[in-house]
């Protein structure tokens, strides 16, 4: 009865932390459609048992750079990007990106920059969630004339630790090898 | 009671003879037998045919443990059940006469993980064309780390997303250097994000 009790505990202290979590992930069901307009797609989606997979494979390696990612990862939860690369203007509803950016003006999000060029009509927003002081989400709005990206992180995440890893994470330093074409790149 | 009348008939016994006579209406009479009824029916006795029986018997459990191991040993045109595997195999032709070498067999492996992890279609920037050949070397050769396909697979995932996240967050990072009103805000975050 004890343990009962002590489970019954457990989970409603738990609660609100899981569905803040929860709040903190997008819905991109209206990018959907945009895959057969496009003509360069990247769709990724990590969490569950496949981030515990690659974050196990980061712990067996013994490397620096390695040992950073591992680090800026360590409590991260989930990770979506959606990226569509178009051949002409226009072939976009620009309302589809509106709607992510709705949902970004719920409460809980605050909106870390706001980024407006007339060059190729761009528009960045970057916004953040936070728990008390600790982050539980953070997300990318990139649209251009010709492309839109939306990436959506949930749980903490370094940023300044993903920065200064720039240009190291896709390629060599990080015990992968690609071949001699991507090289020349 | 005269017991020599009563058991061997010799004498008499007023007394028994009065009960005797008043039972005599009782006493066995031989008559005919009854007659059976007007229609009889007379029932052939077939031979038994238990071997047929025990043959029939036979046949149904040894057909049902026939069924029952042909579905448990996997087959090769048959699709495993954890999904890891589907084995595609040549597609019959209709109308077809001509005797034709079989097709080879393809095995098109199938991911176990959440639902479309990954889609790539038509990378356009190097960095996302070299995830197709992204390959693990270890450094230490003394002691190599091993990985297995899947373990290989979630890691190329991640840094994919890794990479795209940073490349779009540099974006901003660019813009921000050159706009000296927004650098206070970010470092407000900053801040509130190292606590």
């Amino acid at each position: 009865m004890r343990s009962l009790k002590f489970i019954l505990f457990l989970a409603l202290a738990l609660t609100p932390m899981a569905v803040n979590a929860q709040n903190a992930k997008l819905h991109f069901d209206k990018l959907n459609g945009l895959e057969t307009k496009a003509r360069d797609v990247v769709e990724v989606n990590i969490d569950g048992r496949l981030l515990d997979v690659a974050k196990r494979v980061l712990a067996k390696m013994n490397d620096q750079d390695t040992k950073k990612v591992a680090q800026a990862i360590s409590g991260l939860q989930a990770i979506y990007v959606r990226a569509y690369n178009f051949e002409k203007e226009g072939e976009y509803n620009v309302a589809d990106v509106d709607e992510i950016r709705t949902q970004l003006s719920a409460p809980g999000w605050e909106r870390l920059a706001n980024v407006r060029s007339k060059k190729n009509n761009q528009k960045v927003d970057v916004y953040t969630m936070f728990e008390g002081d600790k982050m539980s989400g953070v997300a990318v709005v990139v649209s251009e004339s010709k492309s839109i990206a939306v990436v959506n992180v949930i749980g903490p995440i370094d940023i300044d630790l993903l920065a200064e890893l720039s240009g190291k994470l896709n390629i060599p330093r990080i015990d992968i090898e690609t071949d001699k074409k991507s090289k020349d790149h | 009671m005269n017991e020599e009348y009563l058991w061997n008939k010799t004498g008499n016994d007023p007394r028994i003879e009065g009960m005797e006579n008043a039972l005599k209406a009782f006493r066995y009479a031989p008559t005919a037998p009854p007659e059976l009824p007007a229609k009889t029916f007379v029932l052939e006795q077939k031979p038994r045919r238990r071997f047929l029986s025990f043959g029939l018997a036979f046949a149904s459990i040894a057909a049902v443990i026939a069924v029952g191991v042909w579905f448990l040993i996997p087959h090769k045109n048959a699709v495993i059940s954890n999904d890891l595997v589907k084995t595609v195999g040549p597609q019959p032709t209709v109308g077809h006469q001509v005797d034709t070498p079989p097709a080879p067999k393809v095995e098109l492996p199938i991911r176990e993980s959440s639902p479309s992890p990954i889609k790539i279609r038509h990378l356009a920037r190097p960095w996302a064309k070299s995830m197709n050949t992204l390959a693990f070397k270890p450094k230490d050769k003394d002691h190599p780390v091993t990985f297995t396909n899947e373990e290989k697979y979630a890691y190329g995932q991640l840094m994919l997303a890794l990479s795209i996240t940073e490349s779009k967050l540099k974006i901003v990072r660019d813009t921000i250097a050159g706009n000296e009103e927004m650098k206070p805000l970010i470092e407000k975050q900053k801040n509130l994000y190292q606590k």
